[in-house]
């Protein structure tokens, strides 16, 4: 009967302090009662295996004293779902950027620091705070204070396309490249006084320029002429395709910005802390770039996808005919 | 297991759910101590684990469906269980409602 024992002990460590000795009781009483009715078929004690046997029916100790606890969460299903998505998304933004800032650091040939090795430190921070939070939150959650008039208005699933749709957005989706083509020639405008572009990046003017300025001419025609589809599409495609093949070489490039002539003079920060900065707006180019490089793939790929379908589509009507 | 094995296993354990409980109240009308209950739920064929039935009984005491008291019987403590008023009234509703189940159910199958 040791088995039981030790069973029946392992049981006990997680019950319910208040009712432990009763619940305890009344398991140990049908454990030896199905012992004692098995011995009376076979007409003899039971040895351990078999005594084994019915205690792993009986399951793992934990999960018996937990179906006497009363049903327990963490995070419960009105807050569930809202708590995965900000976790992912968290730990999603610091996954990116810590690899851009390795990649960066890597790119420009410095050696990783040890500080580095704490980066899972902060995943796991990120976690516990953000589980924290959400358990908090659970113990004032009321999933029933909920009222139809409060859900948010209806976004209109048809007048979510790419690209502005008037004048207005036309400017609105211009101004950013025109300021950022602006500050390669007058790096203060966006940098500050003490960083600039690397040199690589004047090599780019021109593309960059040329592919700025095709870009705002297809939203203008789009504006004008809405029915010329495929000149859309075929421009997308060059634009998009051009603007790939920019990114692989500024990716490839390396040191992205420098210091200034007035960093050097300015006696305010030591050389390592301008390293770091200049790291910062590395990783932050290196960002902007990837994400440039996903939207172009993935309009180069739906344009091509199109292409390849409406040719498809052309030729099943040539045949018809 | 295969898929379709466990998808079926998990929708024949919600099935019984509740069936369980109707099984478990009707058979506390009589008296009953918890592993001669579990004996006669398995013999007409209402089979329960020892580490379902025990914390179920539990639970419906607490809601004041069952009455319990430790008594000796052969020479070892006992535990018996039984209705109690409310759980006799609750019981009647639950019948009619799984007789209404049943019916409506029955009804749909004939189309």
């Amino acid at each position: 009967m040791e088995l039981v024992d030790r069973y029946l002990q392992a049981v006990r460590s997680w019950l319910p302090k208040a009712r432990r000795e009763d619940i305890l009781t009344e398991l140990s009483e049908d454990i030896r009662s199905q012992i004692e009715d098995k011995e009376a078929e076979l007409g003899r004690k039971l040895n351990e295996a078999e005594v084994e046997a019915i205690l792993r029916r009986w399951g793992n100790p934990i999960l018996v004293a937990e179906r006497y606890q009363p049903h327990r969460q963490l995070i419960g299903p009105g807050l569930f779902p809202e708590y995965w998505r900000v976790l992912r998304i968290v730990l999603g933004i610091t996954i990116l950027v810590l690899a851009i800032v390795i990649v960066a650091t890597l790119a420009i040939g410095k050696p990783l620091p040890k500080a580095y090795l704490t980066f899972p430190v902060i995943l796991f921070a990120q976690f516990g705070w953000l589980t924290f939070v959400y358990a908090v939150r659970d113990r004032f959650y009321r999933p029933e204070n909920w009222n139809p008039r409060s859900l948010p208005r209806i976004t209109m699933q048809a007048e979510k396309k790419w690209g502005p749709q008037s004048v207005y957005g036309l400017a609105i989706a211009a101004f950013p490249s025109l300021w950022w083509l602006a500050g390669m020639r007058f790096p203060y405008l966006i940098f500050g006084p003490f960083f600039k572009f690397a040199p690589v990046w004047q090599a780019f003017y021109v593309p960059i320029l040329l592919l700025t300025l095709a870009e705002i001419a297809r939203q203008s025609i789009g504006l004008t002429r809405p029915q010329w589809t495929r000149f859309q599409s075929a421009a997308r495609l060059v634009i998009n395709g051009t603007g790939l093949v920019v990114c692989y070489f500024l990716l490839r490039a390396g040191d992205l910005v420098e210091t200034t002539d007035a960093a050097k003079h300015w006696g305010g920060m030591t050389t390592e802390t301008w390293w770091i900065v200049g790291i910062c707006i590395t990783a932050s180019l290196y960002l902007g770039l990837i994400l440039a490089v996903i939207t172009s793939a993935v309009i180069v790929l739906k344009e091509l996808w199109r292409l390849v379908r409406s040719g498809y589509r052309r030729s099943a009507v040539r045949h018809v005919n | 297991m295969t898929l379709d094995d466990n998808l079926f296993e998990n929708l024949r354990l919600e099935l019984r759910r509740g069936s369980l409980i109707l099984a478990v109240l009707t058979q506390l009308r009589t008296e009953q101590y918890g592993y001669t209950l579990r004996k006669s739920l398995a013999e007409h064929g209402m089979a329960i684990e020892e580490g379902t039935l025990y914390p179920l009984l539990r639970r419906l005491e607490t809601q004041g469906l069952l009455v319990s008291e430790w008594r000796e019987e052969e020479r070892r403590n006992k535990r018996f269980y039984r209705l109690s008023t409310d759980g006799k009234a609750i019981l009647k509703q639950l019948l009619a409602e799984w007789k209404s189940i049943d019916a409506s159910l029955n009804g749909i199958l004939r189309g």
